[in-house]
């Protein structure tokens, strides 16, 4: 009974892990056979002039993906729990989860042309407004915050589903009780709901975080990965080096930098949540 | 009279001032909320409706950089353009080809693997499992290289059965399902043995129906997932007529250079609306299988 998943696990999940490991030790185009060549692949890191910048700019997109996605994610989430209106939260939870929904092609494709300078509706309004916009996805400056927004507008249903559901574990007696007792709103807020959440927001942060550092098609079709490699990323440059400038074995090592940084960032989240991570259930 | 009596007497005017005060701030706090969260709805959805309108007008107001709310012609005229001079209505079928395929299939290989894992005793069980969910941790892509050398060497390549068959095994498919297996009491399992039942009777008599709302989440998720995926059929199909909508949205705009503008808005409101009409319907189920997928995105 397990073996259709079995064999499906090695040959499509086991079987690229490891060959991750073995190609890096390989200088490969695909076409002509794979000869060894040792650690020179890894040694190439050292030259490469294009690593250190793909990776600055792939932290500084999550970085700021992860930090507004939670404060968004929360904000939104603990509004539409509060409101009391139900049209209001029908409306809100709709709005907010339908662009999760679309396929990351079309959401890239949309914004390329509402950001676009000179002809997408955003720069419209704003040189409206009296404001001078920049060229958004063109600009050094610009581009990586730029392509924050897409992903937030994107993918913020999820964290605010994930905050969404963790507000519903949060006793409402117990909110109550505080509340007799004469604690303000702050302090229900700050003593009840935020430990209460804080698994929530454990795996909120722990998603944003890794989906973010695979970020690949906003750059892919919006920037390019450019101007220059302003916005390239990690994925996008194992994409290029792999598959438009053949060279596997390099693009494997780039991959297993990748792994590295996933694996330690889910280790160093595993200690904060047993220091802050709290489970109790009143 | 204790402490406490006297401190709530002391008190009492104090409070229901206090509480008038806090209901009339109360209901303001009230009304800017509700304010706050139809804006952030329509923040959300002003971009579709831009796209959608986009779709629907005429090239002069296509072309027009004010953005036109209100367009007074509406034609079908980019749809057509977008369907007679593509092969989009294929890529549509591709799309939906390879979502059935996998959504469908997937669900068969994780009920039978989630039955092993909950059910059945055999050795190395756990470690199995451990190395299953090892793979929850990281990111399918970081192997983008090796799994593109796998499926070379199946000859998959530019198939459409390359978007199918990697994508069977599904994870946290099987996890959720394990875990849901587990909830159901072996009991059953014991009385249907004693009928005569085996593994497979096991599962289609007592399994399955019990396991039904966690299946079909399961099954709406994973459609979701490949429905929208954009990574590996970029990676894996290179011509026009095989491939996925979005993929084949984005060649007609990165080849022809953002030529035919109004098609790419038709084809992009195309995959939207679908999208929007279905959440609407399934979004009970929805929700609950994003927020236990909650792992990966």
């Amino acid at each position: 009974m397990l073996s259709p998943a079995l064999i499906l696990y090695v040959a499509f999940i086991g079987i690229p892990l490891v060959g991750v490991i073995l190609i890096s030790f390989v200088q490969w185009d695909l076409i002509s056979p794979p000869h060894f060549v040792g650690l020179s692949n890894y040694r190439s890191v050292a030259h490469d002039t294009q690593l250190g910048q793909t990776l600055s700019n792939t932290f500084l997109f999550d970085i700021m993906t992860t930090a507004i996605h939670v404060l968004l994610g929360l904000g939104l989430a603990i509004a539409v729990t509060t409101v009391r209106s139900k049209v209001v939260r029908y409306w809100a939870r709709t709005a907010i989860l339908t662009p999760f929904l679309m396929s990351a092609g079309v959401v890239a494709l949309m914004w390329s042309y509402i950001l676009a300078d000179g002809t997408g509706p955003l720069n419209y309004y704003l040189t409206k407004l009296g404001l001078h916009p920049p060229n958004w996805l063109a600009s050094s400056t610009w581009s990586l915050p730029s392509l924050v927004l897409i992903d937030v507008w994107a993918t913020v249903g999820l964290t605010f589903l994930i905050f969404l559901v963790g507000l519903q574990s949060v006793p409402v007696d117990l909110l109550e009780a505080a509340s007799i007792d004469g604690a303000g709103a702050w302090t229900r807020f700050r003593r009840i709901t935020l430990p209460m959440l804080s698994p929530a927001t454990f795996i909120a942060s722990t998603t944003a975080f890794i989906g973010a550092f695979e970020i690949f098609t906003w750059p892919l079709i919006d920037t390019a990965g450019g101007p220059g490699i302003a916005t390239q990323t990690v994925l996008l440059y194992v994409y290029r080096a792999a598959f438009q400038n053949y060279q596997f074995g390099y693009s494997a090592v780039v991959s297993l930098i990748n792994v590295a940084i996933l694996i330690s960032f889910v280790v160093v989240m595993g200690l904060i949540a047993r220091r802050w991570v709290h489970y109790e259930r009143v | 009279m204790s402490v406490s009596d006297a401190l709530a007497r002391g008190t009492t005017r104090r409070t229901r001032a206090h509480e008038r005060r806090r209901g009339t701030g109360a209901s303001l706090g009230r009304i800017v909320l509700s304010v706050f969260l139809v804006l952030a709805g329509v923040v959300m959805l002003v971009p579709v409706v831009w796209v959608v309108l986009q779709s629907f007008e005429v090239p002069a107001d296509q072309s027009s950089v004010a953005p036109i709310w209100f367009p007074s012609h509406l034609t079908l005229g980019s749809y057509r353009t977008l369907f007679s001079t593509t092969p989009f209505g294929l890529n549509i079928l591709s799309s939906v080809a390879v979502t059935v395929a996998v959504v469908l299939g997937s669900a068969v290989v994780s009920i039978l693997a989630a039955y092993a894992f909950a059910r059945i005793e055999f050795r190395g069980r756990e470690a199995l499992f451990i190395m299953f969910l090892a793979a929850l941790t990281l990111p399918t892509q970081v192997a983008a290289v090796p799994e593109f050398v796998v499926v070379k060497n199946l000859h998959l390549l530019n198939s459409r059965l390359s978007l199918v068959i990697p994508a069977l095994v599904q994870v946290i498919a099987i996890f959720l399902l394990r875990q849901h297996i587990r909830t159901i009491p072996t009991e059953l399992d014991d009385a249907a043995r004693i009928d005569g039942a085996g593994h497979l009777g096991i599962l289609r008599h007592i399994i399955i129906p019990l396991s039904w709302p966690a299946i079909s989440a399961v099954m709406v998720i994973t459609g979701q997932y490949i429905w929208n995926d954009f990574f590996w059929p970029n990676l894996f199909i290179n011509s026009t007529n095989r491939m996925t909508a979005p993929l084949a949205l984005y060649n007609l705009e990165s080849v022809s250079g953002g030529g035919p503008v109004g098609a790419i808005f038709a084809g992009l409101t195309v995959l939207c609306v679908p999208c929007v009409i279905v959440f609407i319907f399934l979004q009970r189920r929805l929700m609950e299988g994003i927020g236990y997928r909650g792992v990966s995105r």
